[in-house]
């Protein structure tokens, strides 16, 4: 390793010692938690604006400023957008004169020759991660509340990168981590992996799962999530979109909602960095049949700026309405198709037959 | 036309009985020569049309109706294939004339037939999935995809546009359009009908066609809509929707050009399919079978 590379993975390490985050965020403030009524959780879907960050006291005021907003409206679940920690990618040194280019291709080759960003994240990712898993669990303990802490790129053991969704109990322990399941072809560029396992928490308030943002393009995940018992799915979404299609984003989440009789928590980071855009709306959404209006949305964004979302979920009406699905499954349909119908497609197949 | 396109022409009207085929057959035949049909076109009528061949007095509540179809419709199945097959050779068009429910030796099916322009029988698609009303609807295990001009085309039925495995068969099968000929119960509103084969078109990037029956259906309100759909990317403004945003429900008739052509271009510009991850999915089936939907 260099003498240079060395010094920025010293001040790296520096400036993620959690006690800078934690001294930024001083003492504790609570929300003033409504009183809570049985069978029914209040959720809030946090719509976040992208911003390099360029140290842990600054990441540490700006997530702590939107938990206190959520925590006043008594939110006892907060959800962030993915890609939360890639804020914390502006504490690399001298990252201002990087950013200053026009895409990440020319801020990749300012760095050095044959860089990606999975390059960046086995750089930085782990001082980030510090900060972030410390900020994200001080504040769910300083609020008592959960916190699904979108996500960020790490790269693990294995030397892949992924792109890796966090959910903090309230007593800011750890309950649980969600791979990245299906990429966007954008992160298949830049070299992240995509993880082969879905996971659905038992917590507090029901059962958790949290899918990241493409994950919700394939009905797949929430099928195998909806029938490992999920009943609150969080999805953290940054759509790097710049035409905020309101169609488009029907693709992703609501549908999901739909087929799977879960209830959907969608929040999106707005906002640009280098020469990504992010659009979307964050929505707290439900089957049809559980929504006033019938349109399958309890709340959604009125802008396209930072904003909280709330709304509250009838834990004992999605029970009871997962208790009488309006459609019959059909075990021979599945057992007929399901999983050979993938052949081809599966990764390292022999065959590519029916890979179009 | 060229011969790298395919136009399809659905319609959304109200249910009504007839005295008899021939009359069935003559406003069929009508609709498609009001709306200037090409030959060669792919031309879907709405679901359950044709079961305006029975008696009116008849009761289409879902206690007991496999046994008023077996009563009632012993010739409908044989009407419904001699108006097809005529109508598809003399029009010269593909032709799928609606749907039907056909009494079986237990229970009833939904099915729906595909005719070529030579008159021929293509195939049936049965419906695979049931609404829990449907109590004595034999659901069908399998689906198929049939050449019709430069696509193959897959058939959706009563519920099946809900159920996404369905249509991710279809598409895996080959399938570039998805045809749903339908004939939802009432109140059919604009969120549950995105929820169907507009999904579906979008998450398998495919073209897609639904028609819809309107009105009053025996002693049941159904509200079919019309529309055809696309990848919001091939679509004028990016909705989803060839012609206006939305379904159609002030006309009887929607048609369009598909050019298999844009659909192959868009999965090659942004592979959606080629991001599936099979080997998670096979080992939930493989592994958790009692975890099955």
């Amino acid at each position: 390793m260099s003498f240079d590379l060395w010094m920025v993975r010293f001040r790296l390490w520096l400036a993620s010692r959690p006690g800078k985050a934690h001294r930024a965020l001083g003492r504790p403030k609570r929300g003033a938690v409504a009183t809570p009524r049985v069978g029914v959780v209040r959720v809030a879907a946090v719509q976040m604006r992208f911003r390099f960050l360029t140290s842990a006291g600054a990441f540490a005021r700006t997530v702590s400023q939107l938990v206190n907003q959520a925590a006043a409206g008594g939110a006892e679940l907060v959800v962030f957008p993915e890609d939360v920690g890639m804020m914390l990618f502006g504490i690399l040194p001298r990252f201002e004169r990087i950013t200053a280019t026009g895409s990440m291709e020319e801020a990749l080759a300012r760095i050095g020759p044959d860089l990606s960003v999975s390059s960046i994240v086995e750089l930085v990712g782990k001082s980030a991660e510090r900060i972030y898993l410390s900020v994200f669990s001080r504040l769910a303990r300083d609020y008592g509340m959960m916190i699904q802490a979108g996500s960020m790129p790490v790269m693990s053991r294995d030397g892949r990168v992924y792109n890796i969704a966090y959910l903090f109990g309230p007593r800011g322990q750890l309950m649980g981590t969600q791979l990245k399941c299906h990429l966007l072809p954008l992160e298949a560029e830049w070299g992240f992996a995509a993880g082969d396992e879905l996971v659905v928490l038992d917590t507090p308030i029901g059962r958790v799962a949290q899918p990241i943002c493409m994950d919700a393009t394939y009905f797949e995940t929430f099928r195998i999530l909806s029938a490992e018992g999920a009943e609150v799915v969080c999805l953290p979404v940054a759509d790097p979109d710049p035409s905020g299609n309101p169609f488009k984003s029907l693709r992703g989440l609501w549908p999901r909602v739909q087929e799977s009789g879960v209830y959907g928590i969608q929040s999106c980071m707005v906002g640009s960095a280098l020469d990504l855009t992010f659009t979307g709306r964050s929505g707290i959404y439900a089957p049809l049949d559980l929504t006033p209006t019938g349109d399958g949305v309890l709340a959604q964004a009125l802008s396209d700026d930072e904003e909280i979302v709330l709304a509250d979920l009838d834990m004992d009406a999605l029970r009871a309405f997962r208790k009488e699905e309006p459609i019959r499954a059909n075990a021979a349909f599945i057992r007929a198709y399901f999983p050979a119908i993938y052949r081809g497609f599966w990764r390292g197949g022999a065959s590519g037959a029916t890979r179009r | 036309m060229s011969a790298a396109e395919l136009t399809v022409v659905g319609f959304r009207l109200p249910f009504r009985h007839f005295s008899d085929p021939a009359q069935l057959k003559s406003v069929m035949l009508s609709h498609i020569a009001g709306a200037g049909v090409p030959t060669e076109s792919l031309v879907v009528f709405p679901g359950l049309m044709a079961m305006g061949l029975l008696p009116a007095e008849l009761s289409m509540v879902p206690v007991g109706l496999a046994e008023r179809l077996r009563q009632a419709g012993a010739d409908l199945e044989a009407s419904y294939l001699a108006i097809g097959e005529e109508l598809a050779r003399e029009r010269h068009i593909y032709l799928v004339p609606g749907s039907v429910w056909l009494p079986a030796p237990i229970g009833y099916t939904h099915r729906a037939a595909l005719f070529d322009p030579e008159g021929r029988l293509l195939g049936w698609q049965e419906q695979t999935h049931a609404y829990l009303w449907e109590a004595e609807l034999i659901a069908a295990a399998e689906v198929a995809v049939w050449q019709v001009g430069p696509m193959r085309v897959g058939l959706l039925l009563g519920a099946d546009p809900w159920v996404p495995e369905v249509s991710r068969v279809l598409t895996l099968q080959g399938a570039d359009l998805l045809v749903a000929p339908l004939a939802p119960i009432a109140p059919y509103g604009s969120a549950r009908a995105m929820a169907g084969l507009w999904q579906e078109v979008q998450q398998n990037q495919t073209f897609g066609l639904e028609t819809g029956l309107s009105g009053t259906f025996f002693d049941l309100g159904v509200d079919g809509k019309l529309a055809v759909f696309a990848p919001c990317e091939l679509t004028p403004g990016e909705t989803g929707f060839f012609g206006e945003a939305g379904y159609v429900l002030s006309q009887q008739v929607r048609s369009a050009k598909l050019e298999p052509a844009d659909l192959y271009a868009l999965r090659e510009r942004y592979p959606l399919l080629r991001h599936l991850n099979p080997d998670l999915y096979r080992r939930h089936w493989q592994e958790r079978p009692e975890a099955r939907p």
